[in-house]
């Protein structure tokens, strides 16, 4: 190959490379950029999932937790409470409504009382705490009954309920 | 060091496929061109001579420029590393005339002074053959030594080991040395006519550096891409995720179910039955309990658990085992370090007709667990009637 042979050729490869190359680094960059805008947007869409599963828990543990006011039976709260199928002696009071920020929420107070076994009534109060659909704001045990071994146990509470729309999800 | 011997119009030597190569340009007398007055640019002498295109190999001699001729185009293209000297640049000082022998080629200078004492050489090409070359050589230097009277004329030969020896033998009679060429050098006062370097590795080596540019930008970009990818499934993932959440169709309008939940949220940590046996276990040492309660509604009693986590609590007697008060607060002081989830136990004035009315502060300290009802309560049950002061078999305090 002659000189100004080789120098063109070397002249054209070096330009061909050059311009190779700046139209790599380019893209790299612009794919660089892109995944600067890809981990802002995944970081977006975490929050927004973490608050959507959020939410969705808060709502359905709010749906467990309360009556549904358009069907606030005495039956419908038994059933709530879960002692639906018990002779237990129950008042419930007068709704109350009360606002928590942008939402109607009501409040019925409950007393239970039941004549029942030691462990019986350690266990219904125990019932009542634990699924939490009743907010115990106190409780007594009696003396046994010397013929039948029974106490008498009275759990006071505080019952919410919530405007529902619509059924299950 | 290869040699190749040129003039203008043709290259008498050439040896192929050599790393670098000297020129010996033999210029003809009629070519040459005498400038005065000028810069020693090539450019200029270009332009003056009307160049053409073509490189003009020139020097500066006694403020004249002598141009000797033109690069001929056939050297211009060679890749490898070029100097153009004039033959007489290898004369050695004070030699008349000289002889290169490249082959059967020979370059042949003559030394001239003209009027004014200035020297210029005469120089030009003799083709010989295989069987002539001896026998020519040694008659042109017999003729130049009756014409110099000087034995100092120089007889290289490049290369031919069997050439040199026989040109040897036969200069033997006119005592004339005859040396390599290899030995020769250009005079240390003159520059070459013409240069150029052989620039093919800086230019393999910077290809080479610009390909891997390529590749390793290439490479970023193919791993950005790889990585874009990526993200873009996880981002199509996380969306996904988010558009099977199901939010919940009953309460789907409360958009901040948190203070909602926050008002609902229990009044006390304790479990109810935890708290009502504890109390009662703690209580009986003292008598027969009538009722053990405790209520939220009572004064102060949200209030404490909710900056404290102690709940107060009251146990109600029918009975007490031991009248003296003292002997009640000696059992009360003998229970508590069993009991470290009863924080205080105090009596309080009643005035509906029981014996005792005790009013106790139960908390579970960090790291324990109040007991559970089986482990710690039995029935109330009330003593046997023979033995009314004696606490009764099997508690467990």
């Amino acid at each position: 190959m002659t000189r100004s042979g080789a120098r063109n050729l070397w002249i054209v490869l070096l330009i061909a490379l050059l311009i190779g190359a700046i139209a790599a680094v380019t893209f790299a960059r612009s794919l660089g950029d892109s995944i600067d805008q890809q981990n802002a947007n995944i970081i977006a869409s975490k929050q927004e999932l973490e608050n959507a599963s959020r939410l969705s828990t808060q709502l359905a543990e709010l749906d467990r937790l309360t009556i549904n006011e358009n069907t606030a039976t005495r039956l419908e709260i038994l059933r709530h409470l879960g002692i639906e199928q018990n002779d237990y002696d129950i008042s419930i009071g007068a709704k109350v409504p009360r606002t928590v920020g942008s939402v109607m929420l009501s409040q019925r107070q409950i007393k239970v009382v039941a004549n029942v076994s030691y462990h019986e009534a350690m266990a219904l109060a125990d019932k009542l705490y634990d699924n939490r659909k009743m907010n115990i704001t106190g409780a007594s045990i009696g003396q046994p009954n010397l013929s039948n071994a029974e106490v008498q146990v009275t759990i006071q509470g505080t019952l919410y309920g919530l405007e529902k729309r619509g059924g299950q999800p | 060091m290869a040699i190749i011997v040129c003039s203008y119009r043709e290259i008498h030597v050439w040896p192929k496929n050599a790393p670098s190569y000297t020129a010996l340009f033999v210029p003809s007398q009629d070519q040459q061109i005498t400038l005065r007055d000028l810069t020693a640019s090539t450019s200029e002498i270009a332009t003056r001579v009307r160049a053409e295109g073509r490189i003009p190999l020139w020097r500066e001699r006694r403020n004249l420029i002598i141009v000797y001729g033109f690069l001929n185009a056939q050297l211009k293209e060679i890749r490898q590393s070029l100097r153009i000297w004039l033959a007489e640049d290898f004369a050695p000082a004070g030699c008349p005339a000289f002889f290169y022998v490249f082959g059967n080629t020979v370059v042949h200078g003559i030394k001239e002074i003209d009027d004014e004492r200035r020297e210029t050489w005469q120089s030009t090409v003799l083709t010989f053959t295989a069987e002539t070359l001896a026998d020519g050589l040694t008659a042109a230097a017999a003729d130049l030594l009756l014409r110099f009277q000087s034995k100092d004329i120089c007889v290289a030969v490049d290369g031919d080991f069997e050439k040199a020896e026989l040109i040897k033998t036969a200069m033997k009679p006119l005592e004339i040395n005859v040396i390599p060429y290899a030995k020769l050098a250009p005079a240390r006062n003159v520059e070459p006519l013409y240069a150029h370097r052989d620039f093919t590795i800086p230019m393999v080596l910077s290809l080479l550096v610009l390909a891997l540019l390529v590749l390793g930008s290439l490479g970023f970009a193919a791993l950005n891409m790889v990585n874009a990818r990526r993200l873009t499934d996880k981002l199509q993932d996380i969306r996904h995720q988010i558009e099977s959440i199901q939010i919940n169709q009953n309460l789907g309008y409360i958009h901040e179910p948190k203070p909602v939940l926050d008002t609902m949220k229990k009044a006390f940590e304790q479990q109810p039955s935890a708290i009502l046996d504890a109390a009662g276990a703690f209580g009986h040492a003292l008598g027969e309990i009538k009722q053990v309660e405790f209520s939220m509604d009572d004064s102060g009693a949200a209030d404490m658990v909710a900056t404290t986590g102690i709940l107060p609590i009251t146990v109600k007697y029918t009975k007490t085992y031991d009248k003296l008060l003292v002997k009640q607060e000696s059992t009360t002081k003998d229970l508590l370090p069993k009991a470290p989830w009863i924080r205080t136990a105090a009596s309080v004035p009643d005035y509906t007709g029981l014996k005792l009315v005790l009013k106790m502060q139960i908390q579970s300290p960090p790291g324990v667990k109040i007991p559970s009802a089986t482990q710690v309560f039995q029935p109330v049950l009330p003593p046997p009637a023979e033995d009314e002061t004696a606490p009764p078999a099997g508690e467990t305090q």
